[in-house]
């Protein structure tokens, strides 16, 4: 019996489900440096047995790593360079702001869930993880975490996280690569419905010259809204009302919006090199991982 | 033509004061329910969008209030209930008002003007379409409602053929006071007719036009009838003439209506004796005079007659009853010194139809055969017949008797209905001393005091009697005017004291039929033949109210036999020229030009413009901007 938090209250994810993610693993396209020993092929050239390449020596070069065949053919020195297999840093940013505790079921609630099944493949897969929470322009953190063992730090991470402040995703962001330089892959869950711009905040996290992977969440009742009559539109993030008198034609209207509002952000992804999901937080998590980021290539 | 006659109930115009409470109450805007979304963002670009790309964004954003403005229109106007003039009738509340008066027999080429009007009437009838009602009255001096509001096109029709007419002067009176009942603008009225028309099918001539404007309706005047050939007799009568000779004159007057001079002669008949011919020489549009000095006369008729046809031929000849003249004969009995005997000597003595003859009641005469017996003081022991007035003593009656005597008794009461003190109130009489009687089963008190009778009517059976308790020496009565009024109304009160001289009555005005002692029963001859049994009453005269049509009226009591001349005598009657316009008052109508038209009210079609905008102004809030 586990006394962690994700036992005491509801678990995000359930035992099955976890088992049968954990045959997946990250797909990386690009190589990075890692910060230690892992399974991933690192920029650094190391002691595996798999051969990279040869150079020529340089004062100071380990004499151990010379190839001294080569020296006997051509009388000169060149050193042989190994393959360095490193750990990859799998940042996990979602967005805590109050539009995500919106939706039937909730964009937040959801998202947990996602990052803590991500986290999970990831940490199965002997990659560091660092999950963030963007909240307002801060972003909360929790400190990189390595293996197995440490899933039920993140679950229990994830499940006392709560909502809170308005979306401002690139200050948030900022904030977090404050703390967390290391490349990797990025994956941003977010509705990305941002006063300021999705743009700015998508820039900062492809400068990072990391994998970044963006997830746009968006509730069923974003997709299509239910509404009727004379009403009175809070914002709840900003509080600021917008008065509509929803109609056939407003509604028509609305979904234009929605799909070009969809339209932009991946098109920036895509764009930038990044990848692009767009959810519905009704969206079995099962599902995502198993069928919607395999045929993305973002896991496999 | 003012633009708000087209609306028959313009005052609802008030109603478009609502237009900015309207405004006002979308300027206050609905009550919007609060909804939390996450973000607006999207919400706000579609909604810029929308205004945006909208033609007439700043109309469409109060195109709900234009609408609902439209529909206050819509709905103000049909209360203002506007119209059209059309040809066919639907819906409508139609009150045909048929002229049956005398000039309506006036004779056109095509028939009588009330043949004419009854057809042009069945055309209505005939082009009223279904949800349509109409009532029929036809009126001359009264009203006869034919046909009351009704659907029923085949009463309607009967009511309309069945009209005849009457030889009286048109008056719109009770007509109008029928209409009146159900018209809506009657507020003692509350199962009143709405939109209710009035069709008047007439000549014009009519007295009182001004009631059918006081029934604020719309009402259309038919014109009926073209022709104007008429010469008619309008005065006839018997005068005596002031000069030493005494002879009687009779004086005839003529009216030509027609456009030119007619010359005719004109004859006087006595029964079926020719008296004498006179020429009649009148110019169009005025009158002629003629006058034959007559002979002494037995009771009959005298007829007048114009010798020429017109179209009008019941103003041509004229009736005028001859009488003998009758006296009054009144024996008076009493002391020969009494004051009260006196005065009534001296108030008796002023009617030329009294003869009076006075005796004291030593010198009494049991058969006097008088009118009226007046006993002072006295009574003998037997009653005679006749009419018997007893003055400060009580005969021989059963149930009669004195019980006192009334000193200086206040007068408590008067009976106004009684015949006997018509026109006059005895109320402020003093008197000093009189009987106190107690009155038999039956009797009646005129005049009372405050223990007893001062006047009583204690007639027996078919024998008027009269009782007065007091001397009237011994009150100041004499002194009043009440006096002479009330000793009037008693001669009055004898039977055939109302016939003398020379009689003739207004077409639809009553008979006026005494009873004679033992006769109780009249028989009435109209001048069409038919005749009437009239029960008479012997205390007062009975009316005989059915003297429509001209003529002489022959009335049979007992071995009696009197003529009545009944006659229209009415200029107005005779001139039978058609009006063009309608005199209702100060106010004049038009008749109506080709054929007959009705308003047709528009409000149903503004009603359901009004629901139709309603309905798209659903349409609109559902799915807006759709246009």
């Amino acid at each position: 019996m586990s006394d962690s938090p994700a036992t005491t209250t509801t678990p995000l994810l359930d035992v099955a489900f976890l088992r049968r993610i954990e045959r997946l693993a990250i797909a990386v396209k690009k190589v990075h440096l890692g910060a230690a020993k892992g399974e991933r092929r690192s920029k650094r050239k190391g002691t595996s047995m798999e051969f990279a390449d040869y150079r020529n020596y340089v004062q100071g070069d380990d004499l151990r790593h010379v190839d001294w065949n080569i020296y006997g053919r051509l009388d000169e020195l060149y050193l042989k360079l190994f393959q360095e297999f490193e750990d990859v840093t799998l940042h996990l940013l979602l967005d805590a702001s109050k539009s995500m505790a919106f939706g039937t079921p909730e964009k937040f609630a959801f998202g947990q869930k996602l990052v803590a099944a991500m986290g999970y493949v990831g940490l199965v897969g002997y990659d560091r993880v660092s999950v963030g929470l963007l909240t307002g322009d801060r972003a909360e953190g929790l400190t990189p975490i390595r293996g197995k063992a440490s899933a039920n730090k993140l679950f229990a991470f994830l499940q006392n996280a709560e909502v809170g402040g308005s979306t401002n995703l690139d200050e948030s962001l900022r904030s977090y690569s404050m703390r967390q330089r290391s490349r990797g892959v990025y994956i941003v869950i977010s509705d990305f419905l941002d006063e300021g711009g999705f743009e700015p905040a998508l820039r900062r996290l492809c400068a990072t010259r990391s994998d970044v992977y963006v997830l746009q969440v968006l509730a069923p009742e974003e997709i299509s809204p239910e509404l009727t009559g004379d009403l009175k539109l809070v914002d709840s993030e900003s509080e600021q009302f917008t008065e509509v008198s929803v109609s056939r034609a407003l509604l028509k209207r609305y979904h234009q919006n929605r799909d070009a509002f969809i339209e932009k952000v991946r098109n920036y992804c895509l764009g930038h090199g990044m990848g692009h999901f767009l959810v519905s937080s009704d969206t079995q998590v099962e599902t995502i991982l198993l069928d919607v980021f395999r045929k993305g290539g973002l896991l496999r | 033509m003012n633009p708000l006659d087209f609306f028959i109930t313009p005052k609802a115009f008030a109603l478009l004061g609502l237009i900015p409470l309207l405004i006002v109450l979308y300027l206050l805007k609905l009550r919007r329910s609060e909804v939390i979304i996450p973000s607006t963002m999207l919400w706000m670009k579609s909604l810029q969008d929308l205004t945006a790309n909208a033609p007439f964004q700043k109309l469409r954003r109060n195109l709900l209030l234009l609408l609902q403005i439209l529909i206050l229109l819509f709905l103000v106007f049909a209360l203002t209930r506007p119209f059209i003039k059309s040809s066919g009738i639907e819906g409508r509340n139609l009150c045909l008002l048929i002229d049956n008066s005398a000039s309506m027999l006036t004779q056109e080429v095509d028939g009588t003007r009330l043949a004419l009007a009854q057809q042009k009437a069945l055309e209505v009838i005939d082009a009223m379409e279904r949800g349509d009602k109409a009532m029929v009255i036809a009126f001359s001096g009264s009203a006869d409602v034919r046909c009351e509001l009704t659907d029923d096109r085949y009463h309607l029709r009967k009511g309309i053929q069945g009209i005849e007419a009457h030889d009286t002067r048109s008056n719109i009176r009770d007509a109008a006071q029928v209409v009146r009942s159900i018209a809506p603008a009657n507020p003692d009225v509350t199962a009143v007719v709405h939109g209710l028309e009035v069709l008047l099918f007439s000549d014009g001539n009519i007295a009182e036009g001004e009631r059918l404007a006081a029934l604020s309706l719309p009402v259309q005047y038919i014109k009926i009838g073209e022709t104007r050939d008429n010469l008619g007799i309008t005065r006839f009568s018997v005068r005596n003439t002031t000069s030493v000779d005494e002879e009687r004159q009779c004086f005839i007057q003529v009216y030509n209506d027609s456009e030119e001079a007619i010359e005719t002669t004109l004859s006087l008949y006595f029964e079926d004796h020719l008296l004498g011919v006179d020429e009649i020489s009148a110019p169009p549009g005025d009158t002629d005079e003629a006058i034959f000095v007559l002979p002494e006369l037995e009771e009959g008729l005298l007829r007048a007659s114009l010798d020429r046809e017109d179209s009008l031929s019941r103003d041509n000849t004229a009736w005028l009853s001859v009488k003998q003249e009758t006296f009054i004969d009144i024996y008076l009995v009493g002391a020969a010194d009494s004051i009260g005997l006196s005065m009534l000597r001296h108030v008796f003595s002023l009617d030329p139809r009294v003869r009076l003859s006075v005796s004291t009641p030593e010198q009494y005469l049991e058969d006097a055969e008088t009118d009226l017996y007046l006993y002072e003081g006295w009574t003998p022991e037997t009653l005679p017949g006749g009419t018997l007035v007893f003055v400060n003593t009580l005969p021989a009656l059963e149930g009669l008797e004195q019980v006192g005597e009334l000193t200086n008794p206040p007068v408590m009461g008067v009976d106004k209905e009684h015949p006997l003190l018509r026109y006059t109130n005895p109320g402020n009489i003093t008197v000093s001393k009189a009987l106190q009687v107690s009155l038999p089963p039956g009797a009646a008190t005129l005049v009372s005091s405050e223990s007893g009778p001062l006047i009583a009517d204690i007639s027996q059976a078919l024998q008027p009697m009269l009782l007065i308790t007091f001397d009237i020496g011994d009150s100041n009565w004499p002194l009043h005017l009440s006096f002479p009024l009330f000793m009037q109304n008693v001669l009055a009160w004898l039977p055939n004291s109302g016939i003398a001289g020379e009689t003739s009555v207004e077409t639809g005005s009553p008979l006026e039929v005494y009873a004679l002692p033992e006769v109780l029963e009249a028989q009435i001859t109209s001048p069409d033949g038919s005749t009437v049994t009239l029960a008479l009453d012997p205390l007062r005269p009975v009316y005989y109210g059915a003297t429509d049509t001209a003529g002489p009226y022959v009335v049979a009591r007992g071995d009696v036999t009197d003529f009545y001349a009944v006659n229209l005598l009415d200029q107005a009657e005779s001139a039978i020229h058609p009006a063009e316009r309608l005199a209702m008052g100060s106010q004049e109508l038009a008749a109506a030009q080709g054929p007959i038209v009705f308003n047709k009210e528009l409000w149903r079609w503004l009603l359901v413009g009004g629901l139709a905008i309603l309905v798209l102004e659903w349409w609109v809030y559902t799915y807006r901007a759709e246009y």
